[in-house]
């Protein structure tokens, strides 16, 4: 069964060249949590409303998390792993110097 | 109206596979030529577009949350990726659930506009992208394109359809 011919735009590949590296970060990050929330309520077989009755916001306001466009708080993801049983914001114990604990 | 479908290695990976068309007589693709006519004017929002493009297709895959659907006609599957703030530009797409996606055009959208149709570079994307959809849609109908359950494409015809074959033209209203 053959796939279609593909091709490289080198147009595309100059596009490239001219992200921005914390911009291309901050959007590759609100989509992957997007998308994280977003398979962690299909596991649960909860939908954006249930999300927004645990967290007691609107379910509009779930939307824009699931949107892939969103700039999370802290406090949000914090809330959201909770609910959701879900990592997010990974985080160790730290010592003095600022560096994880070793295990 | 005759094209071919082509994948867009630079987007493409293991979640969703993207592509394109490419018009008879043309070089580009529809989504090189949305590109090239936004780049200078709307570079930023170009730029992080193909890049959200790209998270699609290698990373998370086309989520629905991702998109908005109801840009054609009713069974067409046009949609745009939902705002982001300050955002102007819109891109139409056909979703084949989240195996694929085929990019057409767009163009800048401003708020202050109701409908795409509004606007003629627009209207023209969607109409574009709806005849490709109304097309692959009766391909698939006809066993000539298609998915199978593993979510492979194939085509009896190597990816290139003419509208003809497929769609009637629009009844002129006299």
């Amino acid at each position: 069964m053959s796939s279609p011919r593909k091709i490289t735009s080198k147009l595309l590949e100059d596009l490239r060249t001219h992200r921005d590296p914390d911009e291309s970060r901050r959007i590759r990050t609100s989509m992957i949590i997007a998308a994280r929330i977003a398979s962690a309520l299909r596991e649960k077989g909860w939908n954006k409303i249930r999300l927004a009755s645990e967290l007691n916001k609107s379910p509009s306001l779930v939307t824009r998390w699931l949107s892939g466009n969103h700039n999370f708080t802290t406090d949000t993801l914090s809330d959201i792993q909770n609910v959701l049983g879900i990592q997010l914001l990974h985080l160790e114990p730290v010592q003095a110097d600022g560096q994880p604990t070793a295990n | 109206m005759k094209f071919e479908l082509v994948i867009l290695d630079n987007l493409s990976g293991g979640r969703t596979t993207l592509l394109s068309p490419i018009l008879e007589g043309h070089e580009l693709t529809l989504f090189e030529h949305f590109v090239a006519a936004n780049k200078k004017n709307f570079a930023r929002e170009v730029i992080n577009l193909e890049l959200r493009l790209e998270v699609v297709g290698k990373e998370t895959g086309l989520m629905e949350e991702f998109f908005k659907t109801g840009a054609g006609r009713l069974g067409q599957n046009i949609c745009t990726f939902k705002d982001r703030p300050r955002s102007l530009l819109r891109l139409y797409f056909i979703e084949f659930g989240n195996f694929a996606i085929i990019l057409g055009g767009g163009g800048p959208k401003p708020k202050s506009i109701q409908t795409s149709q509004e606007v003629p570079v627009l209207a023209n994307a969607l109409n574009i992208l709806g005849l490709i959809a109304d097309t692959l849609r009766m391909a698939e109908k006809k066993g000539h394109f298609g998915f199978d359950e593993d979510g492979n494409m194939f085509s009896t015809t190597d990816y290139i359809y003419d509208s003809e074959d497929y769609v009637q033209p629009p009844k002129n209203n006299k």
